[in-house]
């Protein structure tokens, strides 16, 4: 069903209302917001930025260039792992390693309809530093019979 | 002229539909295992706000935008499905008013096809003194016109979908619930062009109009007649429509919206004295926000 408004004053009301809710700082957080856990042991930190990448529909994959960023105490030798648990890290290609460095960042090519969960190992011992992760949501996410409406 | 320019707009859509798609096959407009809209599921809705700013050409003659009001809509869109029943809005078109909304059943639910029986107002209405008054001169087409209500039908609409695309014709009779006593066949085809995070639609739709409906909208019958408005029957007419949209995520809630479309209509309504715009374009930018 649908509701048009035709009186100037109410257009304009509406107008106001929805440009406040579109400013909301939560909203405008919520795109800069970083994703960092960090780990108290060693000071460590791990960041993915956007943390939450947005598609239209449910079920849609989701792309974002998300900068992947890490800074340990202690200059060492690092990889970056895509984390898959039913997956051994050992079978699986590092993203980017890192010789002898405390702190670095990626850009990573986000493709996907899932989160991802990102791990920054030693690749000395394969102790896991730092975890990160990007969240996929969606703007509708009713999943109705797909529908095509005109325009005008 | 008009066979030259459809020609032309079609083959350039499908051009940019196959160049862009070329790109990437997968993750398009995926069927959903649990679609809520069938009607052996339960209940499911969807609440919507659009504000838009909107390049609106009417094809009445002396009908402008003028007021700042008459380049923004804003509005509110709410979808219902229940067993079958469905109550939904159109989510791209942000103005003229029950055009958006259609009520219907499900009557048989197959996995690439759909047949419904539906309502739905299937051509605008007008109101020739608001038009005057919004206007602030006089109209001499318009003067003394009477209102022409909403052409609301009711009929059958059957889809047929594809991977990208939705292929959707309805036959309605506009008889028992309009003024208008005629009916119309709707045709509309869409197609999907996912580009990363955005969502580009091309469409093509075409609307035949039988006389009863186009004498009513743009015809001029006796008691109406003056010296800027002779008597006119036009008969049977029709509209076809090429159209882009575009809509791209702001963020969880939000979207933004753009589109453009191009309107062509048959000789005998673009004949009528009541019309002063034969082939119209209309733009629409704007966002929407999902509840």
């Amino acid at each position: 069903m649908y509701f048009n408004f035709s009186n100037g004053f109410a257009k304009k009301g509406l107008a106001i209302i929805t440009l406040i809710m579109f400013l909301q700082p939560s909203m405008a957080a919520e795109l800069a917001a970083k994703k960092t856990i960090e780990l108290p042991l060693n000071q460590s930190s791990f960041s993915a930025q956007p943390s939450n990448c947005i598609a239209l529909r449910h079920g849609r994959t989701c792309y974002a260039n998300v900068t992947l960023s890490w800074y340990t105490p202690i200059k060492e030798d690092y990889c970056l792992y895509i984390k898959q648990p039913k997956i051994k890290l050992i079978q699986l290609p590092a993203l980017k390693c890192w010789k002898n460095s405390n702190g670095n960042q990626i850009i990573f090519n986000f493709e996907s309809d899932k989160k991802i969960e990102f791990q920054l190992l030693s690749s000395t011992d394969k102790r896991v530093i730092a975890e990160a992760a990007v969240e996929v949501s969606w703007v509708h996410k009713a999943t109705p019979r797909k529908r095509r409406w005109r325009i005008f | 002229m008009l066979k030259k320019s459809l020609t032309l707009v079609m083959v350039l859509s499908l051009g940019l539909s196959l160049t862009i798609s070329s790109g990437k096959t997968f993750a398009a407009d995926p069927k959903h295992d649990n679609e809520t809209t069938v009607f052996d599921k339960t209940f499911s809705w969807q609440f919507m706000g659009g504000i838009s700013g909107v390049y609106d050409q009417s094809p009445i003659k002396g009908n402008k935008q003028s007021e700042f009001e008459d380049y923004l809509h804003v509005s509110l869109l709410f979808d219902l499905y229940y067993k079958g029943f469905f109550m939904q809005s159109n989510h791209r078109r942000s103005s003229a008013a029950t055009l958006g909304g259609e009520i219907g059943y499900e009557l048989i639910v197959k996995d690439s096809w759909e047949l419904d029986i539906i309502s739905k107002t299937y051509v605008s209405g007008y109101e020739p003194s608001d038009i005057i008054d919004n206007n602030d001169r006089d109209i001499p087409t318009l003067s003394g016109l009477e209102d022409r209500d909403f052409g609301r039908g009711i009929g059958l609409r059957y889809s047929r979908f594809y991977q990208n695309s939705v292929l959707s014709i309805d036959v309605a009779s506009l008889a028992p619930l309009s003024k208008a006593n005629g009916w119309v066949a709707d045709v509309f085809y869409s197609h999907l062009i996912p580009y990363r995070n955005w969502d580009i639609y091309l469409g093509a739709g075409f609307t035949y109009y039988s006389a009863g409906v186009t004498d009513y909208f743009v015809g001029v019958n006796q008691d109406e007649a003056s010296s800027a408005r002779p008597i006119y029957e036009p008969g049977s007419g029709y509209q076809a429509q090429l159209e882009v949209f575009a809509q791209h995520p702001i963020s969880r809630n939000w979207s933004f919206n753009a589109g453009i479309t191009q309107s062509y209509y048959s000789a005998t309504i673009n004949d009528s004295p009541l019309i002063g715009k034969q082939h119209l374009t209309t733009v629409m930018l704007g966002v929407l926000y999902v509840f």
